[in-house]
This record gives structure tokens, sequence and C-alpha cells, in this order.
């Protein structure tokens, strides 16, 4: 069955974007990935212009983390406070950001730099993720409780320092507003979740224990989305409401289960999981900007 | 009053008067001739509603001279923007761009089938009839020629692809000497907007008459309404787009826990 989409304006067939909520509702519960990384690119292919895939793909991510979140919250998997300082860096970067990929666009050269970006991201986190989960899936189970891989003695001297009782943690409360403020430029310039930026770097960067990792993420999600959805709609007019409640119907079902099968798997499982699925999109990334395009022309119209 | 050689008017001979007394009606008579061309569409309006997959008009008229018929579909015109990547460092980047003003955002042509378009190539060039005969017009006159040529080769290949510079040559019909027609068939892609549909009888390259019709291409219904929303009161609209995503997610979330756990 097609459906017409006013802002994208072109028709789409409703169970394919149904079903590709769905699994980015399932991702998205599971691991506090919104998904983003692989509505935006899919969107594109069949054939949404970019920015409204971004934009609308932004406005999906809220839905789905809201929902994610909430089933972590009754499990009480959530560190508010942390969530809380990682918010306020991340709203800053946000606005930052969008004002950034404007700059971009109109310099024509904002795709290269998403894939750029998106490449140096995810094979960094997904090396990192590997070689930290396949370590400690060697290791015993007993160990495995304090680990802090990959936190270095220079972070644990930074001034402000602060208490965060739920993820049993005293450190600099500089580290979450920097970490959120990195993934609100990030979700701007990308028009993803910030997930898979945010987790590793709340895992090793932070020192949070993963079972307090996706819920709390999810949380700090949900409004830095929202912001960049509100500024994407003010700055380009680019949210496609219909697309996004077609994908949101199929994504907040999914992460409903997904959050339910998440809980279940232990946490280096997970990591290890995570970490596969970051490298996969990184190389396919990668082999796209050095692969010749289909056409080395791209053509935009504007309103003349 | 006496009649002298000083008579201020000349003699006027018989034939002059013949002559000026026949002229009007001459003229009269060119005037009715000048009607050898008329036509009409189907309809004046196309509304994309959310149901919307093309759409479909009938052009149809008649000719008085003997002649082919040429259709020309436009649609508003914006300024295409057309980048050309290159390697740099192994990485594909845009480096070049032309930017093209003035074009149709949408063209469509239709012809009948023996319209040769060989012997009205100046023609079609001036009236820019076609995609190929569009006048690419760049505020950079700089541009050489050759360069110039695979950008715009690059915008009719994009527009192409996406079903707005489309061809219905051979497609106009004539049914006996005088009267003809043509399905036209637009894509569920149209822009909106103001559009003309341009009507020719050509002979021997030459523009024996010409009728316009105006066509408007206009999004209704609840699309509309999101459309001009999402434009005019950005915010408003964003604010929307944001509490129907939050609301879904707590929704279902509270379905789902009432029914599982």
């Amino acid at each position: 069955m097609q459906i017409y989409l006013p802002i994208a304006e072109l028709s789409v067939d409703v169970t394919t974007i149904l079903a590709l909520g769905g699994i980015t509702g399932v991702l998205s519960g599971m691991f506090g990935v919104g998904g983003g990384f692989l509505i935006t690119p899919f969107l594109i292919f069949i054939g949404i212009p970019p920015t409204v895939a971004v934009a609308t793909s932004a406005n999906q991510i809220v839905a789905a983390s809201v929902s994610g979140f909430i089933a972590h919250w009754r499990k009480q998997n959530v560190d508010f406070r942390m969530g809380i300082l990682l918010l306020a860096g991340g709203l800053a970067g946000s606005v930052m950001g969008v004002w950034v990929f404007k700059w971009l666009k109109v310099l024509g050269q904002i795709d290269l730099v998403i894939s750029l970006l998106y490449v140096t991201f995810l094979s960094g986190i997904g090396v990192l993720m590997a070689v930290e989960s396949s370590r400690s899936l060697i290791r015993k189970r007993k160990s495995q409780q304090k680990s802090t891989a990959g936190r270095h003695n220079m972070l644990q001297r930074l001034p402000l320092k602060m208490r965060f009782p739920r993820s049993r943690l005293y450190i600099s409360s500089l580290l979450p507003l920097a970490v959120g403020f990195i993934a609100g430029l990030m979700v701007s310039v990308m028009g993803i979740g910030g997930g898979f930026l945010m987790i590793p770097a709340m895992i090793y960067l932070l020192g949070m224990p993963t079972s307090v990792v996706i819920g709390t993420s999810l949380f700090q999600i949900i409004f830095i989305t929202a912001n960049v959805t509100f500024l994407h709609a003010v700055t380009t007019h680019s949210v496609d409401i219909l697309l996004a409640v077609l994908l949101l119907t199929g994504s907040v079902v999914g992460a409903q289960f997904g959050s339910r099968l998440g809980t279940k798997l232990p946490a280096e499982k997970l990591r290890g999981m995570l970490a596969l699925l970051v490298l996969a999109v990184a190389i396919k990334l990668a082999y796209g900007l050095f692969a010749p395009p289909q056409d080395i022309f791209t053509v935009i119209v504007e309103g003349g | 009053m006496r009649m002298s050689s000083t008579y201020p008017y000349p003699a006027i001979s018989a034939t002059v008067v013949a002559v000026i007394c026949i002229l009007p009606l001459l003229l009269f008579a060119s005037a009715v001739a000048a009607r050898t061309l008329v036509a009409d569409l189907s309809d004046y309006r196309i509304e994309i509603d959310s149901d919307f997959t093309g759409a479909k008009l009938l052009l149809f008229g008649a000719r008085n001279d003997t002649g082919d018929i040429i259709v020309s579909v436009r649609g508003p015109e914006k300024r295409f923007i057309v980048r050309r990547k290159e390697r740099v460092a192994g990485i594909w980047v845009n480096r070049e761009q032309i930017v093209f003003d003035d074009i149709p955002q949408y063209h469509l042509l239709a012809t009948t089938d023996n319209f040769n378009g060989m012997e009205a190539l100046p023609l079609l060039t001036s009236l820019e009839l076609g995609a190929e005969f569009m006048a690419f017009l760049s505020p950079d006159s700089s541009i050489i020629p050759q360069k110039r040529m695979l950008f715009t080769r690059a915008l009719l290949r994009y527009q192409r692809s996406n079903n707005l510079f489309a061809e219905q040559k051979g497609q106009v019909q004539f049914m006996g000497q005088t009267l003809f027609k043509v399905p036209l068939i637009f894509p569920d892609n149209l822009p909106r907007g103001e559009y003309t549909a341009e009507v020719y009888l050509v002979s021997d390259g030459e523009i024996i008459s010409m009728q316009s019709i105006p066509l408007r291409v206009y999004k209704s219904g609840f699309d509309a309404f999101l459309y001009d929303v999402a434009h005019e009161t950005p915010a408003l609209y964003g604010l929307m787009a944001v509490m129907i995503a939050l609301l879904t997610g707590w929704g279902v979330s509270h379905l789902f826990s009432k029914f599982n756990i």
C-alpha cells in the first residue's frame, strides 16, 4: 500500500517503512542505539532526500528512545544524575551541530563530512569495543564486576568531581558534559541518536556499569533528538511527520521487545554484538567513501 | 464652394476605393483563418493528495491546416546546482559546481508520429522544446563549453531518471484530418506549482499556430496542511513532531506494561 509523504514529496510503501521502523526499534531497545545509522541511509536509498531523511530519522528516534527508556526505567536501570549532565552537554552540542550542518550544506560538503565522521568514530569505537569485550569474555566473571578497562589516570585528576550513586562513581562532572557535548554535535550533523557514541564513552571513559548505560543513554537521547528535530524543522523545514509516524509505529513496538531481549543477555555478549555491528557499519561506510560513486555528479534543486 | 485644381484631396481612383473596401474583408477572413489551432485540457488542476500515484490528463484539440502537433508542459522554474566529485587522497569529494538558473522543475514533450525533429531544429532550440534544447543559463559566464556540457548532461540525467524530464514522442494521435489528442502522463513525484501547457502547430520548420493552457498542480487535504505548517509555522510544526513522538513512545510503553511485564 502506497502513501504520499508531504515533505519528502514522493510516495512510499507502507509495509517497508513499518518493517524498517520495527527492526531499528529492536536495536534501540537492545543496545540503546536509536537505529538512526540504519534508518537514515535506508531512507536515502529508497529515494527520500537526505535532509529529510536525517531530520525525520531524528524525530523517529525520539519515540523509539522513549519507549525503550521507560522499559529500562521500570527496572531502575537509569542514572538520572549522570543523565542530566550528559543532557546539558548534549543540548549545547546539538545546537552548535545544527549550525555546523547548515554551514556544511551551503559548502556542498555535508555528505563527505558525515561519512568521514561515521567512519572515524565507528571504526575507532568498534575496534575498542571488540578488543575489550573479547578480552572480558575470556576473563572470568568475578573480576568482571569492577572492570575499568580503558580508563586512564589522567581522567581521574580532572576537577569538579561529583558523586554518582547509581553508577557507583566519583568522577569529574566535566567528563559527562564533554561526552554529552560531542555526542550532541554528532546527532545534529549525522542524524543519529548518538547512542553508539555515548555507550562506549560511558562504559570506557566514565566507567559506568553496563546495566545502567543503556537506560541512561536513552534518557539523554530523548531530549537531544527532540531538540534536533525541532531545530531541523525550524531551519531546513525537512521533518516529514507522516514518514516519522510510520517509522515510529514500527519502532516503538520493536523497542519494547528489544529492551526485554537486552536485559536477558550478559553484558559482555551485548558489548561484543554491538562492537560487531558498529564495525560492520564502519566498513560499509569506508567502502562507500573510497569506492567510485555511481554518478560523480550530484544535483540539488533550490527554490529559484 | 467651387471645384478647382487646388482641391485639397487628390482624385481617388475607383480601384483604390475598391481595395480600401475589400481590405477589411480580407483581414476578417485571415482572422478566421488564424484559428487554425484550438486545444484544451481535460482538467486545469492536478490535485496531490495522500493517495497520489501520478496523474493522467487528456490534451485534445483541432487543427485547420496541415502540420505536426508539438505539446510542451513546463513546471515552475528553479535553480539547479550540479556538483562534480573528484578523487582526493583516495576519497571522492565534491570539488566543482555549476549553478543553473531558471530551469523548469518539470518538462514534458509530446509530438505527433510523423514529426521530424531534424528540420525543425532551429525552432525547437529557440522555443526550448525538449529537455535537450533548454538554455542552460548560469551566472558564471567564464565556464568553458565542454565543461558546461558535462554538467548540463548530468542535470538532464538526474531529471530524466526522476521522471521529471519526460517525453511522449509520437503519442499525439490524429483522429481523421482535424482532431488530435494525447494522454499526458504525470509521475507521482510531480512538483507543486503553476504549469503551462503549450500546443504548437508546426509545418516545414515554422510555427503555424500556438495555444497556451494554464495548469495548476497543488497539494490538498491533510498533506497540504502539513506542508504549509512545516514551511510557514515551523516552530509549531517542530513542537508537534516532537510531541507526537513523545506521546507515542510513552503510549506504547504503557500499553506493553499493561499486557506484559
